[in-house]
């Protein structure tokens, strides 16, 4: 079976692109710049981009170009027993999936209240209560919600139609429409934005800087985690992209390209993010700090009480907020699909639509968790134990195994060869220096964290069930495809000459 | 907008589209040129 491949160099770094920019670009970056010293925090913010999100963003593209293929037999490959690590960064990827899909089934939803403000004035009890119809706990499931249920099937849907076109009909496709229309609708909001009165107090607040706080490890351990996080590196989706690459192309500079358009994309629409607040919090004569909120709460509760302000164009501005929510975690969702699904097609030698019904059935199946009453503590747990605990330690294996146990300088010597410029022996110590040491230090540190407290103060029960179980039942998932055969005539013995030290 | 946060936000404004900027001529020149290869090791830095 031949295998897919993009159309163009701009349709890989679109789709890159798409990946890396989520909903966290939006409603994450923003506050976490605000909230650990301002402007200041750009300086380590950008020390983290150099040092580790471009080197592993380098690294990713290489080993999926190089050995053709998802990040199970591409790890695979380089050596057999790695096969694991890849299945693992792929259940991660699985898991996120379930979840991804119910945030973008919930701006969708915001798209319709926009028009007419149907939240009214108590933003918080209208997502929660009547929309969400929260539980009373993470075990109480509280019955599937069927207002929600609608958008969340047509996501799905529209992934599954987008996913089964394949990589250059289908991916690149949708995302050389989605990608460039994101961007024009984020300076829609920027610019209407920075034109409201107050707009000026939301900027000072987030990018005055308090030099102070970069003296802080935490500010440092901030930095690395937003980069890190926001790269979408870690969980084989550019190990999956980069394998569809064509033999004589650019990774380096495509890398950078991705690298810096993703946080070119924070800051912009940090721009409009904070000229709201800014306004918002002049209207109601409180300091900006007490409108500022990241996640959900920012876009499902701050967000439409800012719009139901606004002195004009309230249902245009608020289309177009959501609009922009559900592209950016939209592009991301089909990309996260991708990862686990490159692994089946690959391993199985399965076709794509047998791979796809496959995989995107199963988290189908799991994902009515998150549209039921229960749905926002579930997720708030998965993402939180699946990030901080999944991508974190798939990311520093990965580092550490490529790092010290393969032949990094011949990665390095490939993904030079037809990029527009290339990388110099920087970028090796950082993978085995500075990379393992970072990643490391946020795996240790979360986990120390998570023993002394329980996540967010939530039943102990619920976070071994869900928040533990999850990050075991990828290991379980790891193991388990790792045993399982291949289809021999794609069996992920490599040739001795593809295996290093 | 205060100066100190008017300077902070030109500097990040400055390293990431100045970043994306240079990348993006870099890549198209590269492309006019026809020359995709950076194997010659003189270009290392």
């Amino acid at each position: 079976m031949a295998r897919d491949q993009w159309g163009t160099r701009l349709g890989f770094i679109l789709a890159a692109i798409g990946s890396a920019i989520g909903l966290g670009n939006i409603w994450r970056f923003p506050y976490v710049c605000a909230s650990n010293g301002g402007g200041a925090f750009l300086f380590p913010y950008f020390f983290a981009i150099i040092t580790a999100g471009i080197p592993i963003l380098i690294l990713e593209f290489t080993i999926g170009q190089k050995f053709k293929g998802g990040a199970p037999v591409a790890l695979g490959k380089m050596n057999k027993r790695w096969e694991w690590l890849g299945w693992f960064q792929a259940a991660v990827a699985f898991f996120i999936a379930t979840y991804y899909v119910a945030i973008v089934a919930w701006a969708i939803s915001y798209i319709g209240f926009s028009a007419t403000q149907a939240w009214g004035a108590d933003t918080k009890s209208f997502f929660f209560s009547q929309y969400l119809k929260l539980s009373e706990g993470p075990l109480n499931l509280g019955g599937i919600q069927l207002h929600i249920l609608i958008p969340f099937l047509a996501v799905w849907l529209i992934g599954y139609v987008i996913l089964s076109k394949g990589i250059k009909n289908g991916i690149e496709k949708a995302n050389k429409v989605l990608i460039p229309t994101l961007i024009v609708l984020t300076g829609v909001i920027v610019v209407r934005g920075l034109t409201l009165p107050g707009a000026l107090d939301g900027l000072n607040y987030l990018f005055t800087p308090n030099w102070e706080m970069i003296r802080q490890p935490q500010v440092w351990v901030a930095a690395y985690s937003q980069i890190f996080f926001s790269l979408s590196i870690g969980f084989a989706i550019m190990i999956a992209y980069s394998s569809y690459l064509p033999e004589k192309t650019d990774l380096v500079n495509s890398a950078f390209i991705t690298a810096f358009t993703n946080h070119g994309f924070e800051i912009f629409a940090a721009l409009g993010v904070f000229s709201v607040l800014g306004y918002m919090a002049g209207t109601q004569g409180v300091p900006v700090a007490e409108v500022a909120a990241a996640g959900p709460g920012l876009a499902f509760v701050v967000f439409p009480a800012a719009i139901s302000a606004l002195p004009a164009f309230k249902g245009t501005v608020g289309v177009i907020f959501f609009t922009t929510l559900v592209f950016s975690g939209f592009t991301s969702f089909i990309s996260i699909i991708e990862a686990f699904t490159t692994g089946v097609i690959d391993k199985f030698n399965l076709s794509r639509q047998k791979a796809l019904n496959l995989c995107m059935g199963c988290s189908f199946v799991i994902s009515f968790a998150f549209v039921t009453g229960a749905g926002l503590y579930i997720l708030d747990i998965l993402d939180y134990f699946i990030n901080n605990f999944g991508i974190v330690l798939g990311g520093v294996l990965e580092v550490i195994l490529v790092g010290w146990f393969f032949d990094l300088e011949g990665l390095r010597t490939h993904a030079n060869r037809y990029s527009d410029f290339a990388v110099g022996k920087w970028w090796t110590y950082m993978i085995k220096f500075v990379t393992p040491l970072v990643l490391g230090f946020m795996f240790i540190q979360n986990f120390i964290q998570n023993i002394k407290a329980p996540y967010e103060g939530y039943p102990l029960n619920a976070l071994l069930m869900i928040g533990w179980g999850a990050f075991a039942l990828c290991f379980v998932f790891g193991f388990v495809f790792y045993l399982m055969k291949g289809d021999p005539s794609v069996m992920l013995q490599p040739g001795k000459e593809e295996v290093s030290k | 907008m205060n100066t100190s946060a008017l300077i902070m936000f030109l500097v990040g404004a400055t390293m990431l589209w100045g970043g994306l900027v240079v990348c993006l001529i870099i890549a198209f020149k590269k492309n006019k040129n026809g020359n995709n290869s950076a194997e010659n090791p003189a270009q290392e830095q």
